[in-house]
């Protein structure tokens, strides 16, 4: 079974999708806007995080973890620490992807196996398209300079 | 295998060189755990794991083991913690540097003079270090109003037990909120 999450950031949160079976999730994700995960797409895997004890079912926290060498901040530096988690805003965050926790675990129950690289993580950052690009304004300098353009008919 | 056996001789030789009294009272790190410490500062996938999610696991182990025995005051113990912490945050291991954030401030409470006694023989660190005991406030929904308390408190002992600059390093990144 393979399984796909969807990030769409925009400025300061984003939304992650995820469904599959009766689950169906759309909610609110935050990150460390210092430390951005290049937009692409990752193998995830369903695990709990080595030293964090504050998991919802009273274990390990669940996350989903991304991968070895994950390209960040568009720079071409890579990391191998970056997990979607609980989290409440971006102060949960040194660059994961958090969201309320009884979502992510609502998440991570769905996916099964664990452990394994069975989840596509789509990540994208949302454009604003406003129809085309505005000409370039040729007679700026002449209003400023003169006043009001006569018009030309 | 060659390299790896280069770089633990590479290890055996920088311990052997260590010469002062604290140094030589303290025992040698594992060497299968410096090798990996060595390999993750070198940007490379840890040689003893076979999977990157082992790789990962077994970074997050190395992380346990070590906090463990800082707590338990092994002797060596904190300072290859608080160096992979440095490791860490340079190479912007998210999931680790979050742990560091949780646990370093509570380990400085139990024993202060422990973690400015490393910094006080590797300076070089206070930066990273200072970083983490800065961090944990306002993170995670910690409370960043006991940021300024803790700095009041630990100014001075900081100034005494550190040189200048890294006592300076450290004094800036603790008063800067995250």
């Amino acid at each position: 079974m393979s399984y796909t999450i969807n990030v769409v950031r925009k400025n300061g949160s984003g939304t992650l999708t995820f469904k599959s079976g009766s689950v169906n999730i759309s909610e609110t994700c935050w990150w460390d806007e210092e430390v951005v995960i290049d937009a692409g797409t990752y193998t995830g895997y369903a695990t709990r995080m080595a030293n964090k004890t504050d998991g919802t079912d009273g274990g390990n926290r669940e996350a989903i973890w991304l991968g070895l060498n994950v390209p960040y901040n568009g720079d071409g530096s890579t990391a191998n620490g970056f997990f979607i988690h609980k989290g409440t805003n971006a102060g949960w965050s040194d660059g994961c992807i958090v969201m309320p926790g009884a979502k992510v675990y609502q998440m991570w129950s769905e996916i099964t196996p664990k452990e394994t690289g069975n989840i596509s993580v789509i990540i994208t950052d949302e454009t604003v398209k406003r129809g085309r690009p505005q000409d370039w304004d040729c007679t700026r300098y002449m209003h400023s300079s003169w006043g009001t353009m006569p018009l030309f008919e | 295998m060659t390299a790896q056996r280069v770089i633990s001789g590479a290890v055996a030789l920088c311990l052997s060189l260590s010469s002062t009294s604290a140094q030589e009272q303290t025992p040698p790190p594992d060497a299968a755990d410096a090798v990996e410490m060595i390999e993750l500062m070198l940007g490379r996938s840890p040689s003893r794991h076979e999977t990157p999610l082992a790789a990962m696991q077994g970074l997050g182990a190395l992380y346990a083991r070590l906090l463990a025995g800082a707590r338990a005051q092994t002797p060596g113990d904190l300072g290859l913690w608080i160096l992979l912490g440095d490791v860490a945050l340079r190479s912007a291991d998210a999931g680790l540097t979050q742990s560091f954030t949780a646990d370093l401030l509570p380990l400085y409470r139990q024993d202060p003079d422990a973690v400015l006694g490393v910094l006080s023989e590797a300076p070089w660190l206070a930066g990273s270090a200072c970083h983490y005991l800065s961090a944990h406030f306002g993170s995670e929904d910690r409370p960043d109003e006991n940021r300024a308390p803790f700095l009041e408190a630990e100014r001075a002992r900081i100034r005494d037990a550190l040189p200048g600059p890294a006592a300076e390093t450290c004094l800036t990144a603790l008063s800067e909120p995250r």
